[in-house]
C-alpha cells in the first residue's frame, strides 16, 4: 500500500519536470501571471471580507473578568431582546399569526365571534424575563466557557453551578448571575460571586404599554391609540387592522426607536352574523 | 268564484307552487338546522344543540383557554364540555402581578397561576390593589398601581422620593401628568478632585449621589449659576429631552437649563433636530391642512340611507407627528367612521373615531312591531321605512341605516370526494338576511262584467314596485340590484315577476361627498347598548355617567378631548387648572370620540341571545331574525288584505288577485376581473372583501402578510358544462339518461319514478365553476330565474346541491277530483337549470333535470313529522288544557283518544289542513286544545286524504309531564336595602337569583331590568341548585332591579330589589395635628394610621399610631413625622409632614 502511494507521488514529479520540459519560457511567463493575478484575488476577497465584517475580537483583560462577561451577556441579551420585540415576547413565538414574514404572538385572543379577548401573556414582563433568562442561559455559559478556556494555563480556574435572574425595570434590563468563579495563581487569589450586567433599553416600558393595550382591547375592544400618543408623546403606537379581525400593534419609543410588536384578536365582528 | 280558485287547474297551480316551495330554493334551507332536529321528534329523540363548544385548556395553534369545537383542542390538556368561563381552570379573572404590582384584565386562572400572578375574580380587576393613582417618582409623574409605583421607585436608578397619591386633585390620569406637583429640581453641588462638580437633580437624588440634604440648591438654581461657582459653563448647547416637547439650554456638564425654544406640541410643534440643531419642528399636517392629533373620516361613496356599496369601507385618518396615517374601520362595514367638527381658535377641528355598527340592532327593532319607529328613530345606525303599494302591501321596517358587508366568495372546501360539509347547508349571512325582502304583493282587482278596476296594492304592477322593493333589499346589506364601490352596477341580485325591474340610477352613489360624516350618537344611546354598566340613579359629584366614567376610565382616552380643549381655549390658562372637570362634559360629545369605539357593550349588545352562557348557534340567529321580519310584514299584509276583501263581499262583483314576486338575493360582483387593481391603491389596505366586490375573478393574494394584492385570476371563457353531482345523491336513487343536456333522478332499486313523500338530495357539478339557477320554465334566461340552485346557488362553486320533498298528487285526488291522467301529469317534475360561470358566461341551453313521482295509489300511512309543544314538554303547574298542534306529511284526517284504539273509535278530532296551497316546511298543520288537568298521554292517529284512505296502524303517542310545584325565586342578592360600600369606582357587583321549583328544579331563564335597561343572567347549576349571576359594574347611587324568570313550562317567578352603592374611593383626610401629651392627629373617618421619619416610606413596614377611629397618637419626638392613613376600604390618603418645634 505504501509502496503505490510513493510511485504515485514520484509519478507526479516526473510529469511535472516533463511539462517543464515541454513549455517555452514565454508559457512560463503566462503562468506566472496567472499566478499573480490569482493571488491579488485572494488577497482582495479576504480584504473585503474583513473590512465587510471584523473580526470578532472579545478582549480579554485578566484583570477584568466582570467586563468579559457583562459583554458577553450583553449581546446575548441583544439579540433575545431583538427577537422578543419582533414576535410579541416569545422567543418560539406560541399562537401567532404571520405578519411581514414575522411570527408574532397574540397576547390577547379570543377564536369566537363577538367575544371580547382573554389575556394569553398575563404578567408578559415576567413572561419576557424568563424568555430572555431561557435564551441566554447556553450563551453565558458559552462565555464562561471561553474565559475559562483563555484563563486556563495561567490560572487555576474553579467554577460553582450557575444561576441566572433577569430583570426588567423602566428603561433598564438586568441580568444578574450567580456563578462562583475563582482564579488562582501563585498566591494571587480572584474570587467571583456573582457578574451583573445591565443595559438600556425600554422593552419594560414597551411591555407595559403593551400590557395597558390588552387590557383595554379586553375590556372595552378598543385602545384608542391617538389619545395614548397625543398624552404619551414619547411613544408611538400603530395599529395594523388585518383581514379576520387580527390587529398587529407596534409600539416604539420616539427617542431610540425600539419597537415591541404582537397581535391581539378581541370582539370579533363576522361579515353579518 | 271560489270554485274558480279551487279547480283542477289551480291544484295544478298550487303544486307547482308547493315544488317551489319543497324544492327550498328561496328560503327553506334557513330552516334546515331546525328541521333536521325537529323531524327526530316523532321518533322520540330529544332535540339535540347543534353546537359542540368546549372549553380547550390550549388550542392546537396555541391560544389558551378559547371556547372552541373540540376539534381545535390540544388533547394533551384539558378538555371540558362546557364554556371556559363555568370551569375552574380557564375561569376569566385579574391576575396581579407580585413583582411590578400591575394588573392584567381578563386573565384566565390557568395563565395567571402558571406565570406565578394572584388570581382574583372578576375580569375587570375592580379590586383596591388594581386602584391607579398618581405615582410621583421624583420629578416625573405616572398614573399606575400603588404597588407599581414602589417596584418603579424601586428600581435601579429611582433611588428618589416615590409618593402614590389617589385623591381629589389628582383622580385622573390628567391630572396626575399635568397638574400634581413633583419634586422639584435643582443644582446638586459637589467637590471632586477640588473641583466644585454639579448635577442637575431633585433632592432625593442629590442625596442619593452626594449623601448630604446641604449641596441641594433648594432655590431651584442651574448649576451654571455663577454664584455656585461650579465648572459648569451656562448655555453650552441646546437639547431635547426624551418626554418633553421643549428645546432645552444644556450647560457644559450637560445638564439641562432654561427653555430655550418654547415648543408645544398641542398647538403643533415639538423639538427635534433638523440639520444638526435643535429646533421646535412644525409637527402638524400642513400639506393636507390638518393639526397634529386631528382625525377625520373619508368614504368611498354614498354613506348612509342603506346606500352604502359593496366593497366600501369606512376609513379613519389621523394626522400625528406631521405625518398622515390611515386606519381603515373593521371590514364588511361592521364598523362605520364617525366624525365631529369643532370650531377652535385656530381654525376648525375634526375628531373622528371608528364605531361599531349597529346594524344588528336595527333588525331586532323589528321584533316589536308597535315600537318598531320609535325605536329605529333612537339608533342613528338605523332608517326607518315604510313600504306602501296603495293598500295592503304596507308594512314599516327598521334597516340598517349602513348596510352591512357580506362575504362575497365560499371556501370551496364543501365538498370531498365522498361526502359533502354539513357547512354547505348552513346559512350564510349573505343569503339569510337577503332572503327578509323576499316578498309577494298581491293586487286585487274587482270585476263586473263591464271589466276589472284594481282595489289593492294596484302598485305592485308599476314601475315603482321594483325600486321601493330593491331599495328595501339593498339596505339589509350586501343584497339586491346594486354598485359596488367603484361604481360598477349589476342586477343578479334581485329577481322580479310581474312587473317592471329596477329602473334607479345607483351611479351616483359611488361618487365621493366630502361633507358627509356618519352620526356618533349621543351618550344617552350609547348608554343604552351596555346592559352591564347600569346608568347612574345620582350622577357622580363630577356629573359624570357611568358610562362616561367608564370610557374616561381607559388610558389616553383624554387625550384627545385636552388637545381639543386647549385648541378652543387657546389663551384661557384655566384649563391646565380644571383638568379634573375637563371630562365633565363641557366639549360635549367630542370628549368621546376617541373613546366612543370602546364600548365593549356594543359587541354584546349585537347578538340577543337567552343564555349568555351558551355560544351562539348564528344560523339560528339569522333564521330567527329574518322569520320575525317575514312575519310582521306578512301580518300588516295579510290584516289589512283582509279588511279589503271584506268590503267587496256583499257587493255585485267579484274580485281576482295577481301576484308579483320581488326576491332579494345576496349582491352579486360584476363580471370577470378588469377593475381588481383599482383595490391595489395606497390610501386604503385591500381586502378579501373589497377585492372581491370588484368582480368576479378578482382574488386577494398574500392574505393577512401585510403584502396584499389584488389581482385577476385567468379568464376561463369556455361556457360552463353541467354534470351530476354524484356524491350528493341521496342513497338509494341514481342518475338515469345522462346527457349533456341533463338526467333524470329515478329509484335506484326498480330504476323507475321515486316514491311519494320522500326528500332527496341531488346536485351538480359545474365546469368551470359558477353560480346556478333554476326555474320550471324552459324559456327563462338567467336572469329570469329567481330560485338558486340550493342554498349556495349565488356563489360561484365547483358544485352546487338542493333537497327536495316530493308529495303525491295522489294525496289531491278527492279534494280537487283529478283524473288518473292529470295525476300522472302532476307526478311529472321538470326543472332547467343555468349557471353563470365568474367570467359571465351561462350555458346557453338549459340543463334539464327530470324526476317523476309514482304514480301509484297512495299505500302508505300518513307519518307525524312535528309536534308543538315538543315530546314531553312540562305543562306550567295547575294548567288544566293545552294547545297543541302537529304536521302530518302528506293531507290527513286526524284524532286522539286517551286511550290506544283504532282511528274510528278515536272520538276526539283535530282539524286538520288538508289543502296544497297551506303545505309548510313541516307538512300539513292540525290543532286541537287537549285537557290536560287528569290525563298527559294521549293516543294520536292519522287518516290520508288519498283514494285509499290510509291510516296509521300504530298510534302516535304524545305525552307531556306537569310541572310539580310553582317557580320561586328563593334568593335574590344584592338583598332588598342592601348597602354596598366600596373602595373602587366602578365596582364590581353581583345580581345573584337562586329559583327552585317549576318544572326542572328551578331551571329557568331569568332576566333582570333596571332603570329600563335588562339582560339575561347567566345560568349555572351547581350543587342541585339553580343560581343565575350577572356582574354589573356600579357607580355610587341607588339601584331598583326587578327579575323575572320563566321555566321550560312557562311558570314565571317574578321578584326584585333595590340596594345601594356608596362609593368610598378616597382615602381618610387628616383634619387635625396637634400636642396633647404626644403627637395626636384627627381623620375625617375611622381609619389606621402609620408613621416614619423617613419620607419614603412603605405604608405596611411603617409603625402604627395608637387609635382605629378618628383619632391616633404617638409619642413626641423632635423628629419630622410623615404620616399617612388607610380607611377601612384600604384608600390611603395623602402623606403629610409634621415637624415638632421644641
Amino acid at each position: 500500500m505504501e509502496k503505490g502511494v510513493m510511485n504515485r507521488r514520484s509519478n507526479s514529479r516526473s510529469c511535472l519536470q516533463s511539462i517543464d520540459y515541454i513549455l517555452p519560457s514565454q508559457k512560463r511567463s503566462q503562468i506566472t501571471i496567472f499566478v499573480i493575478v490569482a493571488s491579488i484575488i485572494v488577497v482582495s476577497v479576504i480584504i473585503i471580507f474583513l473590512l465587510i465584517k471584523g473580526p470578532e475580537v472579545r478582549v480579554l483583560d485578566e484583570n477584568n473578568p466582570q467586563a468579559f462577561i457583562e459583554s458577553c451577556t450583553r449581546e446575548a441579551v441583544e439579540e433575545a431582546i431583538e427577537i422578543l420585540s419582533k414576535q410579541g415576547g416569545d422567543i418560539k413565538p406560541k399562537g401567532s399569526l404571520n405578519y411581514e414574514d414575522e411570527e408574532i404572538a397574540y397576547l390577547c385572543y379570543n377564536i369566537n365571534f363577538y367575544e371580547r379577548c382573554v389575556n394569553q401573556r398575563p404578567l408578559l414582563i415576567e413572561h419576557i424575563e424568563n424568555e430572555i433568562t431561557e435564551f441566554i442561559k447556553p450563551k453565558v455559559g458559552n462565555c464562561f466557557f471561553n474565559l475559562e478556556s483563555n484563563l486556563r494555563g495561567r490560572y487555576e480556574i474553579e467554577t460553582g453551578e450557575m444561576e441566572l435572574r433577569t430583570v426588567l425595570q423602566p428603561k433598564t434590563v438586568i441580568v444578574e448571575i450567580d456563578k462562583g468563579f475563582k482564579m488562582t495563581r501563585n498566591e494571587e487569589v480572584r474570587d467571583f460571586e456573582g457578574f451583573k450586567m445591565s443595559k438600556v433599553h425600554p422593552i419594560y416600558d414597551l411591555a407595559e404599554i403593551g400590557m395597558k393595550i390588552v387590557n383595554q382591547e379586553s375590556k372595552y375592544c378598543n385602545f384608542d391609540e391617538l389619545g395614548h400618543m397625543i398624552l404619551y408623546p414619547e411613544y408611538d403606537i400603530k395599529k395594523f387592522i388585518l383581514g379576520d379581525a387580527n390587529l398587529v400593534y407596534r409600539v416604539s419609543e420616539r427617542g431610540t426607536g425600539e419597537e415591541f410588536n404582537f397581535a391581539i384578536r378581541s370582539c370579533a365582528l363576522p361579515a353579518g352574523y | 268564484m271560489v270554485n274558480r280558485y279551487w279547480n283542477r287547474k289551480a291544484a295544478v297551480s298550487y303544486l307547482e307552487i308547493f315544488l317551489l316551495i319543497t324544492s327550498m330554493f328561496a328560503f327553506s334551507y334557513l330552516f334546515y338546522e331546525i328541521t333536521d332536529n325537529l323531524y327526530g321528534v316523532s321518533d322520540g329523540v330529544e332535540l339535540v344543540s347543534a353546537s359542540s363548544s368546549v372549553c380547550c385548556e390550549e388550542t392546537l395553534s396555541g391560544q389558551s383557554c378559547q371556547t372552541a369545537s373540540s376539534e381545535a383542542c390540544n388533547p394533551l390538556f384539558k378538555i371540558s364540555p362546557t364554556t371556559c368561563e363555568s370551569t375552574d381552570y380557564c375561569e376569566i379573572g385579574c391576575c396581579i402581578s407580585e413583582n411590578t404590582g400591575l394588573c392584567n384584565l381578563a386573565s384566565s386562572r390557568r395563565d395567571c397561576e402558571l406565570s406565578g400572578g394572584e388570581f382574583k375574580q372578576g375580569a375587570e380587576c375592580n379590586v383596591q390593589e388594581c386602584k391607579q393613582g398618581c405615582c410621583i417618582l421624583g420629578s416625573e409623574a405616572k398614573w399606575t398601581t400603588e404597588a407599581n409605583c414602589a417596584f418603579e421607585s424601586n428600581s435601579e436608578n429611582k433611588d428618589i422620593f416615590t409618593e402614590w397619591r389617589f385623591d381629589e386633585d389628582s383622580d385622573t390620569e390628567l391630572e396626575c401628568l399635568f397638574n400634581v406637583e413633583k419634586d422639584k429640581e435643582g443644582a446638586c453641588v459637589f467637590e471632586d478632585g477640588g473641583k466644585n462638580k454639579c448635577v442637575y437633580a431633585t433632592l432625593e437624588e442629590c442625596v442619593s449621589r452626594t449623601g448630604s440634604e446641604s449641596n441641594f440648591d433648594h432655590e431651584g438654581r442651574f448649576c451654571s449659576d455663577p454664584e455656585l461657582d461650579t465648572i459648569c459653563e451656562a448655555k453650552d448647547h441646546k437639547g431635547c429631552l426624551d418626554d418633553n416637547e421643549e428645546v432645552y439650554w444644556f450647560d457644559s456638564c450637560d445638564n439641562r437649563e432654561d427653555i430655550a425654544e418654547d415648543c408645544d406640541l398641542f398647538t403643533g410643534s415639538y423639538c427635534g433636530e433638523e440639520n444638526g440643531e435643535f429646533i421646535c419642528r412644525d409637527v402638524d399636517c400642513g400639506d393636507i391642512g390638518r393639526k397634529n392629533g386631528e382625525s377625520w373620516c373619508s368614504y368611498d361613496g354614498k354613506i348612509g340611507d342603506g346606500k352604502d356599496p359593496p366593497g366600501s369601507r369606512h376609513v379613519k385618518h389621523i394626522c400625528y407627528f406631521g405625518t398622515e396615517r390611515i386606519i381603515p374601520c373593521s371590514d364588511f362595514r361592521n364598523e362605520i367612521c364617525v366624525q365631529e367638527d369643532s370650531i377652535t381658535e385656530e381654525g376648525d377641528f375634526s375628531q373622528a373615531a371608528c364605531r361599531v355598527n349597529l346594524w344588528r340592532e336595527c333588525l331586532d327593532h323589528n321584533k316589536n312591531k308597535d315600537k318598531v319607529k320609535d325605536k329605529c328613530g333612537e339608533n342613528p345606525d338605523c332608517r326607518f321605512k315604510h313600504i306602501d303599494m296603495g293598500g295592503s302591501f304596507s308594512f314599516d321596517v327598521c334597516l340598517p341605516n349602513y348596510p352591512p358587508g357580506f362575504e362575497l366568495s365560499f371556501d370551496q372546501n364543501f365538498f370531498s370526494e365522498d361526502e359533502v360539509s354539513e357547512d354547505y347547508y348552513r346559512a350564510s349571512s349573505g343569503d339569510g338576511i337577503c332572503s327578509a325582502a323576499t316578498q309577494k304583493c298581491t293586487s286585487t282587482w274587482k270585476c263586473s262584467i263591464f271589466g276589472c278596476s284594481c282595489i289593492d296594492n294596484c302598485g305592485c304592477h308599476g314601475g315603482g314596485f321594483a325600486n321601493e322593493m330593491n331599495d328595501f333589499c339593498t339596505s339589509l346589506g350586501d343584497c339586491g340590484g346594486y354598485i359596488n364601490y367603484v361604481g360598477d352596477y349589476t342586477g343578479g341580485g334581485y329577481s322580479v315577476k310581474g312587473a317592471p325591474g329596477v329602473s334607479a340610477d345607483y351611479k351616483q352613489y359611488a361618487n365621493k361627498d366630502d361633507s358627509q360624516k356618519a352620526d356618533p350618537g349621543d351618550v344617552d344611546f350609547f348608554q343604552t347598548i351596555d346592559p352591564g354598566l347600569l346608568p347612574e340613579i345620582e350622577k357622580d359629584d363630577r356629573n359624570l355617567s357611568a358610562f362616561e366614567l367608564e370610557l374616561m376610565g381607559a388610558s389616553g382616552s383624554y387625550g384627545s378631548p385636552l388637545l381639543l380643549k386647549i385648541l378652543t381655549s387657546k389663551n384661557d390658562s384655566s384649563v391646565w387648572g380644571d383638568l379634573g372637570n375637563l371630562a365633565a362634559g363641557s366639549i360635549g360629545l367630542s370628549t368621546f370620540t376617541g373613546a366612543i369605539s370602546s364600548v365593549s357593550g356594543a359587541i354584546a349588545a349585537q347578538i340577543d341571545r337567552e343564555d349568555p352562557g351558551q355560544p351562539p348557534d348564528f344560523s339560528m340567529i339569522i333564521a330567527m331574525v329574518v322569520a320575525t321580519i317575514a312575519y310582521v310584514i306578512t301580518q300588516s299584509i295579510v290584516a289589512s288584505m283582509i279588511g279589503a276583501l271584506l268590503g267587496f263581499l256583499f257587493g255585485i262583483s267579484w274580485i281576482i288577485t295577481k301576484n308579483v314576486y320581488f326576491s332579494c338575493l345576496p349582491w352579486e360582483p360584476p363580471d370577470g376581473g378588469e377593475r381588481c387593481n383599482e383595490c391595489n391603491s395606497l390610501d386604503i389596505p385591500c381586502s378579501e372583501y373589497r377585492c372581491e366586490s370588484l368582480g368576479s375573478l378578482c382574488k386577494l393574494q398574500n392574505k393577512g402578510t401585510g403584502n396584499e394584492i389584488c389581482l385577476a385570476r385567468e379568464v376561463n371563457t369556455t361556457l360552463p358544462v353541467i354534470t351530476p353531482f354524484e356524491t350528493a345523491l341521496s342513497e338509494g336513487y341514481e342518475y338515469k339518461d345522462i346527457s349533456k343536456d341533463g338526467f333524470e333522478i329515478v329509484n335506484a332499486s326498480t330504476n323507475r319514478c321515486i316514491e311519494a313523500y320522500t326528500s332527496v338530495d341531488f346536485g351538480i357539478k359545474v365546469d368551470p365553476f359558477a353560480r346556478c339557477r333554476i326555474s320550471n320554465n324552459s324559456r327563462d334566461d338567467y336572469g329570469d330565474m329567481s330560485d338558486m340552485f340550493g342554498p349556495k346557488g349565488n356563489h360561484i362553486l365547483p358544485a352546487h346541491m338542493t333537497k327536495m320533498f316530493f308529495p303525491n298528487p295522489e294525496a289531491f285526488r278527492n279534494s280537487y277530483n283529478l283524473t288518473d291522467e292529470e295525476i300522472v301529469e302532476l307526478g311529472k317534475w321538470n326543472f332547467y337549470v343555468k349557471c353563470k360561470s365568474s367570467s359571465g358566461k351561462v350555458n346557453p341551453r338549459p340543463y334539464q333535470i327530470k324526476t317523476c313521482i309514482n304514480p301509484g295509489p297512495d299505500l302508505t300511512s300518513p307519518r307525524i313529522t312535528f309536534t308543538s309543544p315538543l315530546q314531553n314538554t312540562y305543562l306550567g303547574f295547575g294548567e288544566e288544557e293545552k294547545d297543541v298542534l302537529f304536521y302530518v306529511n302528506e293531507p290527513s284526517e286526524c284524532r286522539w283518544s286517551n286511550e290506544d284504539v283504532d282511528y274510528s273509535e278515536m272520538t276526539n278530532n283535530f282539524e286538520c289542513e288538508t289543502r296544497a296551497s297551506v303545505f309548510t316546511q313541516f307538512g300539513w298543520k292540525c290543532e286541537d286544545t287537549l285537557d290536560v288537568k287528569n290525563n298527559t298521554k294521549f293516543f294520536i292517529k292519522c287518516q290520508d286524504t288519498s283514494e285509499n284512505n290510509n291510516v296509521m296502524t300504530e298510534s302516535f303517542v304524545y305525552e307531556l309531564k306537569h310541572s310539580n310545584s310553582e317557580l320561586v325565586i328563593d334568593d335574590v342578592l344584592p338583598k332588598k336595602d342592601e348597602r354596598i360600600i366600596s373602595g373602587v369606582s366602578p365596582t364590581s357587583v353581583k345580581l345573584r337569583l337562586g329559583t327552585s321549583g317549576g318544572a326542572v328544579n328551578g331551571e329557568s331563564v331569568c332576566r333582570w331590568e333596571g332603570n329600563g335597561f335588562g339582560d339575561s343572567f347567566r345560568y349555572e347549576k351547581s350543587n342541585g341548585s339553580s343560581v343565575h349571576d350577572y356582574q354589573v359594574n356600579l357607580i355610587q347611587g341607588k339601584y331598583a332591579i326587578d327579575f323575572f324568570c320563566e321555566d321550560i313550562a312557562g311558570n314565571v317567578a317574578n321578584d326584585s330589589t333595590n340596594f345601594v352603592v356608596k362609593i368610598d374611593k378616597f382615602g381618610p383626610r387628616i383634619t387635625r395635628i396637634y400636642n396633647d401629651a404626644g403627637l395626636k392627629i384627627v381623620t375625617a373617618e375611622n381609619a389606621e394610621c402609620r408613621y416614619d421619619f423617613k419620607r419614603n416610606f412603605v405604608y405596611e413596614n411603617a409603625s402604627k399610631m395608637i387609635g382605629v377611629e378618628k383619632e391616633h397618637h404617638t409619642a413626641w419626638l423632635l423628629k419630622t413625622y410623615y404620616v399617612q392613613c388607610m380607611d377601612e376600604f384600604g384608600n390611603k390618603g395623602g402623606r403629610i409632614k409634621v415637624k415638632p418645634s421644641g
